[in-house]
């Protein structure tokens, strides 16, 4: 039985959770082992203060654990929130950077070890529609199973849809350019980088009027004649030139534009 | 009236899925009923606002869904479960609910998982909240599509084939949830389970080929077969339609010949009468 008892301010400072860290400390330790004390501290605890701590502790305790990925967005300082609807994300949760990395990977192969050693047009050609395949395949009535419950719910569609297109594109830059820093070639590691943010934000806009799938289609082919032509005029290295990067800017400043301004159009099917 | 439809047109490509809908729904349960195809999930999409309608009106909670504004404040108290509700297979029952709480706008977050464990309650799946949605039962699976229209105590809940997949016990207990919801909001639900219907719906709209067909109450519906099913010891080929019973006698529904010996219809036997009507009229 212990004669010391804690200094009645301390009990107070203590119940009203202001006490700093060593009085708590000292007050916790203590007054398990007194009843004087647990006696002074208890009606000067507030009831609803203490129910709040309570329920905390339920339902944090209640709380399934957290998958890997919302873990990983939350470490990077997303919110739960924003981390449990990226977590959705069609693409995020399948083998999205498994197929990322092999196609990256193939094209850095193709580039360094194929016929044409050094020539960078398959790089330029996979690298910037990576991302417009990964947006297309994170939302829409066909990628999303709960398109129809998204769409019906009071959240923005376009803040959902840019959310999750960013994190694709985000996903998509990192893996592609570690493989790109890797080329023989300067250009290569840089000339894919705005083509791939003017062709995402283009199919973004396209989706406005197409379906995403059928948007990112026509990007795709586009860009890909674009590449064509310009690696049959043997004239790839234009990509990293001044009037290409003005011209993707243009793009980039033009689908932004729409986009904004027909946003209503992703909110409900059928009125495009 | 919490729900006004009125000439309600929609169109994939050539197929005309509703071709002038109209009809009203207020509070209590209004089950619509239809065979397959008879365009209940492209009306039901388009009252959960997911789809706009090629002509027509549609009032929804006093509110027009074709207005932005409207629109939104409807999905703020709207409750929706799809006909096939798509799962993120790697959630458990708790964060799949919880994922569409997000949606719902619960901002606080204490709050809003103290209502994904109430909604999880009321289906009777608390138990399995930390379960892998993949690992659940389909019956399960259905429940946890059932917790979500439920998130936030909606005043138009929109169920398309909510009993699908639930075994009798479930399906009773769904029933005695539904008709409590019922008593104080507007539940819509589409099935092709008359019985479903004659339990738990206060109005019934029967919809065929794009068109509300009728609307009443069940016991209407009932009604219209009074006089139409009678019993045989043979089949009657006159009938439109006859099957043979547990004791061996034969049940027929149709007109009814003279002297026959008259049973008392069910709801089964009115919805059959007039889809067999509105076929007939059709072939007209």
């Amino acid at each position: 039985m212990t004669t010391w008892h804690v200094a009645a301010a301390d009990l107070r400072d203590y119940a009203a959770g202001t006490a700093g860290v060593a009085v708590a400390a000292s007050v916790e330790s203590h007054v398990p082992r007194c009843r004087d004390c647990a006696a002074a501290l208890s009606p000067a605890v507030d009831a609803g203060r203490l129910d709040a701590v309570w329920a905390e502790i339920g339902d944090r305790i209640d709380l399934p654990r957290r998958s890997l990925l919302e873990r990983a967005l939350a470490a990077v300082g997303v919110r739960d929130t924003d981390a449990r609807l990226l977590a959705a994300t069609p693409n995020l949760r399948s083998g999205w950077f498994g197929s990322l990395t092999l196609v990256a990977a193939f094209a850095f192969l193709a580039t360094v070890l194929g016929a044409g050693r050094g020539d960078i047009t398959l790089l330029l050609l996979l690298a910037p529609v990576l991302p417009v395949i990964g947006v297309a395949a994170a939302f829409g009535p066909h990628a999303d199973p709960t398109y129809d419950l998204t769409v019906a719910a009071p959240y923005s569609v376009l803040r959902l849809l840019l959310l999750r297109a960013a994190t694709v594109l985000g996903t998509c830059v990192t893996v592609t350019a570690a493989i790109a820093f890797a080329m023989p070639d300067a250009a290569a590691t840089t000339a894919w980088l705005l083509p791939a943010l003017a062709l995402t934000l283009a199919t973004l806009a396209l989706a406005t009027w197409l379906d995403i799938a059928v948007a990112a289609t026509a990007v795709a082919v586009g860009w890909a004649v674009v590449v064509g032509e310009l690696a049959r005029r043997d004239e790839m290295t234009d990509l990293n030139g001044g009037a290409a990067r003005l011209g993707c800017v243009l793009l980039a400043v033009l689908a932004a534009a729409v986009l904004v301004q027909r946003r209503r159009h992703f909110d409900q099917e059928g009125s495009r | 009236m919490t729900v006004s439809v009125d000439g309600l047109v929609k169109s994939y490509g050539r197929k005309r899925a509703l071709d002038g809908m109209t009809f009203h729904a207020g509070p209590g349960v209004t089950g619509l009923l239809g065979p397959n195809g008879a365009g209940k999930t492209t009306l039901l999409r388009i009252l959960a606002t997911v789809l706009a309608p090629d002509a027509g009106r549609v009032s929804l909670l006093g509110g027009d869904p074709a207005v932005a504004a409207d629109r939104l404040e409807i999905r703020r108290r709207l409750g929706y479960l799809p006909q096939e509700p798509g799962f993120h297979q790697g959630f458990t029952a708790f964060e799949f609910v919880d994922y569409v709480a997000i949606l719902k706008q619960f901002g606080d977050r204490r709050a809003r998982h103290d209502e994904v464990r109430r909604v999880l309650d009321l289906v009777g799946l608390r138990d399995v909240s930390g379960t892998k949605v993949r690992r659940l039962s389909g019956g399960m699976r259905r429940r946890v599509g059932v917790a979500q229209a439920l998130l936030g105590d909606p005043d138009l809940v929109i169920l398309d084939e909510p009993t699908a997949g639930l075994d009798p016990e479930q399906r009773l207990r769904f029933r005695e949830l539904l008709s409590s919801i019922g008593e104080r909001h507007t539940v819509l639900l589409s099935t092709h389970q008359t019985e479903d219907v004659a339990a738990l719906c206060t109005n019934v709209v029967v919809v065929d080929a794009g068109r509300a067909r009728w609307s009443g109450v069940p016991r209407e519906l009932t009604e219209l077969a009074r006089g139409r099913v009678w019993v045989a010891a043979e089949r009657d080929p006159r009938a439109q339609l006859a099957y043979r019973t547990g004791d061996g006698t034969f049940r027929h529904l149709g007109d009814a010949p003279a002297g026959a010996t008259l049973l008392d219809p069910t709801i089964e036997d009115g919805y059959l009468s007039l889809l067999s009507a509105s076929v007939a009229e059709v072939a007209a």
